[in-house]
């Protein structure tokens, strides 16, 4: 009985050090960053949403795509203002300090799931040790994202459901909507197939309030915001968006992937999970062909498969020990090499210093309504840092003429053609044009090629700032 | 024919120095390493060992860049390099492990087949693979020792079984390959194949051989992924083409034909070698040559699905189809046995070894012979020494991208472009813009590209011309903005002034 207290004991110091390295990893990564900046220009696009909330601007941004009407999803910026209000920091920090709270809040959350299916200590420290070290999940609670608080809503409402809280669970997924209008339809959209399968609708009502809630929410937004369907609306292509040691945004690491489909061979072979299992994992990889997004939910579903994996690997009867230490030793290796090398990407996002530098210039030096003409990605930086209308942004739904602009934009990007860049340029009143490193090396292979050529050649470009990163050019419209 | 162990392992060892004198004789009888890709062997050697460590920052190659490599290959060829001089090291060292095969090839085919007189005809075969004789005779390949291990690592994966000892040969096989040369990768893709190909015979795979392939595959890809972190990242699955622009692309992943599975590897081991397969797989179902099928159709397959590039998939298919062909010679000399010519056993034997010399000898002599002629020219090797020794330190020459190396490597300056393109952003661009240097007649164009690299000489050489298909700079005739420095039989150096 000792024996056991004693084990139990260490088990437990073996999660609570897990806890603790999962903070120290988000807290290293928001807070031990050269230039003290938030990650991705997401945070910036929601920082800006939450102070036009203060001014009481709900349904129209004055900004994005040189202004229209829209309805965002408030949620998150809501809950960072409210929080900014009661604890009068600001709202970037206090940006920082609710990334790593939803963070503790959701490993936790997990951790109760795991208790409920009574996960041996062993089988717990498994789970955590890749969840933790996983990409998508140090994303999550590193970059704002509105997905941060779609993923703890989603937790809290399973776990709700399967304590047999189901109403709590409902309403609390209901909320989801509020947070990220997409993710809420898709995630509801799994629940409704899962009980479907398991011919449990009738009992689960309130799936259809939650439904309803949805539904609300997009008719309103269609109400205030001009929709119109974007036509090259892009899918992923290719194999390298879901493995994040090839250099994905936030993906699957490899080995966890190895581990996931040895685990789904093995539960396929033994039939170990339900036909629903694999039915939704498979939904969300169509789905997360479309919606990127996706994958945050479907790393859970890799999780589990790679959980199987692991545990088929313990269990079954190795003839040479030696081997089966050291695979398991190459294991913990490979995960947490593939989680630390993440977070060294991870640092290395932007907004670096010098783009930064280039936002304050265009914020100190340039009118209010001076607009500025830039690539897609650099759209919430320059509106959430430089405080400057933008041509084109990535929240392209809800924009009238949005296909218009698009093909407008490309066709400023690789025309060479002095009179119908300017013809374009002065058509959407540009008053800037910020060109990146990233622009260089992604958009043209040449210096002298579209509008880097007319930069250099033309009178009607004028350069008014450049670091090592960025340059602004002046436009003298006609 | 009956031939007992120790006279068969006096012939294994003939064949052994025959294959090694044939290709010692063809590298010593070159004052030179034979190509481009030698030299960056000698540069890589050279460096690793004197700067004892890292080497992930290449001051020279497009005019200094990072890089990313395999180390050990390099570490080896550099540690021999103090007992002798290193363009000797890069001559036989390459040379004795590349004969290795020979002894290799007879032992997994004696695994197979238990017949002495099948494993020599093999491992003879396996010497003189005409393409395998092109691609590393004089040429420090690193295949010559990456070809080796795979076969060792499969031959000690077949004997685990039988041997623990063999375990620990094949994981120790299994890192140093990983730390050699990634087609490592190749020897995954040939476990994970034999694992199917058992799977759909019904055949249960042996426990622990299951676990070595686990093991094996958990560590080739963390040392990998350590090694090769900042590639994954840039490139992503795009790594498989080693960023090779596209413009080249397909001379290095060609799509594979009868003709050249015929040319390069040699008539003999194909048609043996699809009687071993017939065999093998479809009669007797050995696990041995399912094993090496399942290498064989991994190749094949990557091959064409343009995964693996051109060269490493003949090197393979030629050192595994004599492998299965030693099956295919054991059945024959078995039907003989059965027929009235039971006998006259011998005149098979007389006959494979014309057909061995005639098909893959003589195929291999001729090939052996044009890599000689083909190899890096004294003249070539006096004009960079020219470079070397009367031009700054900090001077940019360009050269032909099959001439990159050799800048780097002997005259010991900076290059605008070379056939590393690993980690190299705008080697597209540079590509489109060293062609253009060399054939525009445009001197305006021509300076405004040499300045953008900050070229100070242009190194022209008879391999360029022939690489380009030119016979000079037509530019250079313009004495004030170029001079030509150096000339020789072989190469003009011109000196950019303007």
């Amino acid at each position: 009985m000792k024996k056991q207290r004693s084990t139990k004991s260490s088990a437990n110091s073996i999660v609570i050090f897990l806890f603790v390295l999962f903070i120290f990893l988000i807290i290293s990564v928001l807070f031990l960053r050269s230039n003290n900046s938030l990650i991705g220009d997401d945070a910036y696009f929601i920082n800006r949403i939450s102070h036009n909330l203060l001014e009481g601007k709900f349904a129209s941004d004055d900004l994005s795509f040189q202004g229209r009407e829209v309805l965002y999803n408030l949620g998150l910026p809501a809950v960072i203002l409210g929080l900014s209000i009661i604890t009068k920091l600001d709202t970037l920090m206090i940006s920082k300090l609710l990334l790593i709270l939803f963070g503790i809040i959701s490993l936790y959350l997990v951790y109760l799931i795991l208790k409920h299916y009574k996960l041996t200590d062993i089988d717990m420290t498994i789970v955590l040790f890749i969840l933790i070290l996983s990409p998508s999940f140090i994303y999550l609670f590193t970059v704002l994202t509105e997905y941060s608080a779609v993923v703890l809503l989603s937790l809290l409402g399973f776990l709700l459901y399967i304590k047999d809280r189901r109403k709590l669970s409902f309403v609390v997924m209901s909320l989801i909507g509020l947070f990220n209008l997409s993710a809420s339809i898709l995630i509801w959209f799994l629940v409704f197939v899962f009980l479907l399968n398991k011919k449990l609708l009738k009992q689960n009502n309130f799936v259809w309030i939650w439904f309803l809630v949805n539904l609300i929410i997009l008719a309103i937004k269609f109400m205030i915001g001009h929709f119109e369907w974007i036509s090259g609306w892009w899918m992923i292509t290719s194999l390298d968006a879901y493995i994040s040691d090839f250099g994905s945004k936030f993906g699957i690491s490899i080995v966890v992937l190895i581990l996931a489909l040895f685990g789904i061979v093995f539960d396929f072979e033994t039939k170990k999970r339900e036909i629903i299992v694999y039915i939704l994992f498979i939904l969300l990889i169509l789905l997360s062909l479309y919606f990127y997004w996706a994958i945050f939910i479907l790393s859970f579903f890799v999780l589990l498969f790679a959980f199987d994996g692991t545990k088929n690997l313990m269990k079954r009867v190795w003839e040479n020990n030696f081997l089966k230490n050291f695979t398991f030793f190459i294991l913990a290796c490979s995960i947490l090499f593939s989680g630390i090398s993440y977070l060294n990407v991870l640092n290395k996002e932007g907004p670096s210093q010098n783009m930064i530098d280039a936002m304050n210039f265009l914020n100190e030096n340039t009118l209010d309504n001076s607009v500025v003409f830039s690539s897609i990605e650099n759209g919430n930086y320059i509106t959430g840092i430089a405080n400057r209308p933008v041509v084109i942004d990535k929240n392209e739904w809800f924009v009238f003429g949005i296909n218009r602009r698009i093909d407008d934009y490309g066709l400023i990007l690789d025309s060479e053609d002095v009179e119908e860049t300017r013809r374009l340029l002065d058509s959407y009143g540009v008053d800037y044009i910020l060109i990146d490193k990233n622009m260089k090396e992604n958009i043209w292979q040449y210096d002298e090629k579209g509008l880097l050529f007319l930069t250099k050649y033309s009178k009607a470009f004028k350069i008014v700032f450049a670091n090592e990163d960025v340059e602004i050019w002046r436009y003298f419209q006609e | 024919m009956l031939l007992k162990k120790n006279s068969a392992i006096v012939l294994l060892i003939l064949i052994f120095l025959f294959t090694l004198a044939f290709r010692l004789y063809f590298a010593l009888t070159t004052d030179n390493l034979g190509t481009d890709d030698a030299y960056l062997t000698y540069r890589y050697s050279e460096g690793l060992v004197n700067n004892i460590g890292d080497f992930r920052y290449d001051n020279l190659s497009y005019g200094g860049r990072e890089v990313l490599f395999n180390p050990l290959y390099y570490y080896i060829l550099g540690i021999f390099s103090f007992l002798m001089p290193l363009l000797l090291v890069l001559k036989i060292l390459p040379e004795i492990f590349f004969c290795l095969i020979v002894l290799i090839v007879y032992f997994i085919s004696y695994q197979i087949t238990r017949d002495y007189m099948s494993s020599l005809f093999a491992s003879l075969i396996s010497g003189f693979v005409p393409f395998l004789t092109k691609q590393t005779i004089n040429q420090a390949s690193v295949y010559s020792l990456s070809i080796p291990l795979i076969l060792f690592a499969l031959y000690s994966f077949l004997k685990i079984k039988t041997d623990k000892k063999y375990l620990y040969f094949f994981i120790i096989s299994s890192i140093i390959l990983t730390l050699i040369h990634q087609s490592v990768f190749i020897l995954i893709i040939a476990l994970l194949f034999y694992g199917m190909l058992l799977f759909s015979e019904n055949m249960e795979i042996n426990k622990l051989r299951n676990e070595a392939m686990m093991f094996a595959i958990f560590i080739i890809v963390l040392i990998e992924l350590i090694l090769f972190k900042d590639a994954f990242l840039k490139h992503g699955m795009a790594l498989i083409w080693q960023n090779i622009p596209s413009s080249l692309l397909g001379d290095y992943y060609t799509n594979i034909d009868i003709l050249s599975l015929v040319y390069g590897v040699g008539l003999i081991p194909i048609v043996l070698g699809c009687m071993g397969i017939y065999y093998g797989v479809l009669k007797s179902k050995r696990r041995g040559i399912l094993l090496f099928s399942g290498l064989m159709l991994a190749i094949i397959l990557f091959l064409l699905l343009r995964l693996l590039d051109f060269k490493s998939g003949i090197m393979l298919l030629g050192t595994t189809l004599p492998i299965l062909a030693s099956l295919g010679i054991k059945r024959t000399y078995q039907y003989i046995k059965l027929t009235r010519l039971s006998n006259y056993s011998y005149i098979f034997s007389i006959l494979l070894i014309i057909f061995v010399t005639v098909f893959s000898i003589y195929p291999s002599f001729v090939a052996a012979k044009s890599v000689k002629y083909n190899s890096i020219t004294n003249e070539e090797i006096d004009a960079l020494n020219w470079i070397k020794d009367n031009t700054d330190k900090d001077s940019v020459v360009l050269a032909g991208i099959e001439e990159g190396h050799l800048i780097t490597a002997i005259a010991d300056r900076k290059n605008v472009i070379d056939q590393t393109f690993l980690l190299v952003d705008d080697a597209f661009v540079r590509l489109k813009d060293v062609q253009f240097i060399y054939f525009t007649w445009s001197e305006a164009s021509a300076l405004d590209l040499l300045s953008k690299y900050d070229v100070d000489y242009i190194y022209l050489s008879q391999r360029t011309k022939n690489f380009y298909k030119i016979d000079n700079i037509i530019y250079t005739s313009n004495k004030v903005c170029f001079e030509k420095v150096k000339e020789n039989e072989k190469t003009e150096i011109y000196k950019v002034k303007c």
